[in-house]
């Protein structure tokens, strides 16, 4: 019998959602801080009255829906996506009165994009927006890429036991330490270290190709926010092309790849334990996944000659493939010209890429490398079974950070969520086929969003109908939280309506 | 030399060159647009970027030639609109592939200026109502914890 929750539940989830909101509030006060220091007055009344609202709503759910209780499964995972869903309606607002967005919608959607590490931007004239609506942009992108309830976790709620059902409801199934509060603080300390010398070495870089002290720093720290984390916004419309700097271009290769690879597998690196480089199965198919939409890409570009010489071949062939696969969304090709001047074959390997996207436990988004290299076990489990004896007894082993027998709930689970991202993709794309967009561009897009990727086909514009709009918001915001947190959220309403 | 590249030169929008850019290929173009960001000093030369409203192209010119640029578009900054002659490369083997105009002539048509925005009086009012609500709740919460 379907059990109907009761009011001390709905008062759970709002006082964790409360506490979530609470600390987007806190979180805006960087980019008033930013509006402070160069002195945009319009920008620092947009971030006080953002900042003031959100808080207000925040402590007044956390008066309201006060309780001690630990959250269960169903709790944890309807916190999580409702957190999502209300953070980026709150975080839109300071965006909205910029009066850069076209509507609240067009607002929402950026900050939708910006929490799921997308990185499409709907911004009217991104050129001559303020630096403390840049901070706030790139900010969101970096506290989403973490996960914005692992924050939460770290920064606000104490416990630890009811933790892990918010911490994996997130689209994080790996716990690296013992405790799930230790697990979050750790990918914090990482993600703070790398931030630092990404952030310094970033400067160095863009100050040496011509920009001043501030804006080299400034744009240091917003690309290593955006590039760690695999989202690909920028403070520039051109993306990564306006720098023309090939060392930068380097710099980011290093940066969207130590975000796309699994936080276990740092913390087994810097452990000493850097065997795990050869032996883990999800950095071997990653590898192997890279030379098969790499060969696809370079073929093509090649035999079509697109690029003349074998420097420039590279340089755009290998930063877009590496952008796509981590599901990053840099680009360093002019607007439309991937769409326009790549071969489809080019781009199918960039829609593989970005479909598959890169570890889990990591900032990147797509159905994961994990997952694929489960399935192909998987089946090469069932091939054998076919082959050999019915007497005889299989046992399949991986490597990942330990020796794993796989069984048929690893499988299923695996094969279950790679079934609701395909699904996910074709809904998206038969969206856009109805909104009369062509079906191959209409799936790379619904692709690059709900992988969280943000290459175009060039349809996502500030003039999208507001329909698909909203398709593209949830897309990218069930992707991100890989489907469960949604189905849980779903679930929970469910009940409130049927149950009993 | 340089008269005849220019006569030849005919004006097209970012839209055009990105849609067609094997037809431009390697053709003197004029290009007009706003100064936007940074100007990027590299060795002898600078890299700029230039919108016409639509897209931006990045402009590959020597110093002296991109030293009459006194003003970048930015936040309340509109940049200097210039007028640029040069060869248009869809994909340029010098520079790794990157759409650019090699310029050979910048004209600065009109110079940038300051678009400073005021402050709404109500946007005031209201954050700081809220921030003494929220002030408010905040204490309030903490009691209760």
């Amino acid at each position: 019998m379907l059990i109907k929750p009761r009011r001390e539940d709905h008062r759970l989830i709002g006082f964790y959602l409360g506490t979530v909101l609470s600390g987007v509030g806190l979180a805006m006060f960087i980019p008033l801080g930013t509006a402070w220091i160069f002195q945009e007055w319009q920008p620092f009344c947009d971030y006080l009255l953002g900042a003031a609202l959100t808080l207000s709503l925040g402590f007044l759910l956390r008066i309201l829906c006060f309780t001690r209780k630990e959250p269960g499964w169903l709790h944890g995972l309807a916190v999580v996506a409702l957190s999502w869903l209300c953070a980026a309606a709150v975080s839109a607002l300071p965006l909205y009165l910029s009066g850069s967005f076209g509507s609240y919608l067009d607002a929402f959607f950026e900050a939708m994009n910006a929490f799921t590490t997308t990185g499409f931007s709907l911004a009217r004239d991104l050129d001559h927006l303020a630096y403390a609506h840049n901070m706030w942009r790139h900010l969101m992108m970096f506290l989403g890429g973490q996960g914005i309830v692992v924050i939460a976790l770290s920064v606000l709620i104490k416990s630890g036991a009811g933790g892990f059902r918010l911490y994996s409801g997130e689209g994080r199934e790996e716990r690296i330490l013992p405790n799930v509060l230790n697990t979050s603080r750790f990918i914090w300390l990482v993600s703070s270290l790398f931030m630092l010398i990404g952030t310094a070495a970033l400067t160095l870089i863009l100050k040496s190709a011509g920009l001043s002290w501030a804006r080299a720093f400034l744009h240091g720290l917003w690309l290593f926010m955006s590039g760690f984390d695999t989202g690909g916004f920028t403070p520039q419309s051109q993306s990564i092309l306006y720098y023309h700097s090939w060392r930068l271009e380097t710099a980011l290769l290093f940066v969207i790849l130590l975000g796309g690879l699994n936080f276990h597998l740092h913390h087994a690196v810097l452990s000493g334990r850097k065997k795990e480089l050869w032996r883990n199965i999800e950095l071997r198919t990653l590898a192997f996944s890279f030379f098969l939409a790499g060969f696809l890409v370079f073929f093509t570009l090649a035999k079509k000659q697109v690029y003349s010489g074998l420097s420039a071949l590279f340089r755009k062939g290998v930063f877009l493939l590496v952008s796509a696969h981590t599901t990053t969304g840099y680009t360093t090709l002019a607007a439309g010209r991937l769409w326009q001047e790549w071969e489809p074959l080019a781009v199918l390997g960039l829609l593989m890429a970005m479909g598959i996207g890169a570890s889990i436990c990591s900032t990147s988004g797509g159905l994961k490398i994990f997952r694929l290299s489960i399935i192909g076990q998987a089946l090469r489990q069932d091939i054998k079974r076919l082959l050999l004896p019915d007497s005889a007894v299989l046992a399949e082993r991986f490597h990942h950070i330990k020796d794993v027998f796989l069984n048929d709930r690893i499988a299923r689970s695996a094969a279950l969520i790679a079934l609701l991202y395909l699904a996910t993709f074709f809904i998206g794309a038969a969206a856009g086929v109805a909104y009369g967009f062509p079906f191959y561009a209409a799936l790379f897009e619904s692709v690059a969003v709900a992988s969280n990727s943000g290459l175009s086909s060039g349809i996502i514009s500030a003039a999208l109908p507001a329909g698909l709009k909203l398709v593209y918001i949830l897309e990218a915001w069930a992707g991100r939280l890989e489907f469960t947190a949604v189905l849980g959220l779903l679930a929970y309403g469910w009940s409130c309506w049927r149950g009993k | 030399m340089l008269t005849v590249w220019a006569f030849a030169a005919r004006e097209y929008s970012s839209g055009a060159l990105l849609n067609l850019p094997r037809e431009y290929d390697n053709i003197p173009v004029l290009y007009r647009g706003e100064v936007i960001g940074d100007i990027m000093p590299r060795g002898e030369n600078v890299w700029f970027n230039v919108s016409d409203g639509g897209h931006a192209i990045g402009i590959f010119a020597p110093r002296e030639l991109a030293a009459k640029i006194r003003v970048a578009g930015r936040y309340q900054q509109t940049g200097d609109t210039v007028e640029i002659l040069g060869e248009f490369h869809r994909a340029c083997a010098k520079h790794g592939g990157d759409l650019d105009i090699h310029a050979t002539e910048i004209t600065v048509l009109n110079p940038g200026f300051a678009a400073p925005q005021a402050v709404d009086k109500n946007k005031i009012i209201l954050a700081g109502v809220l921030s003494g609500l929220a002030l408010v709740l905040y204490f309030w919460h903490r009691r209760l914890k």
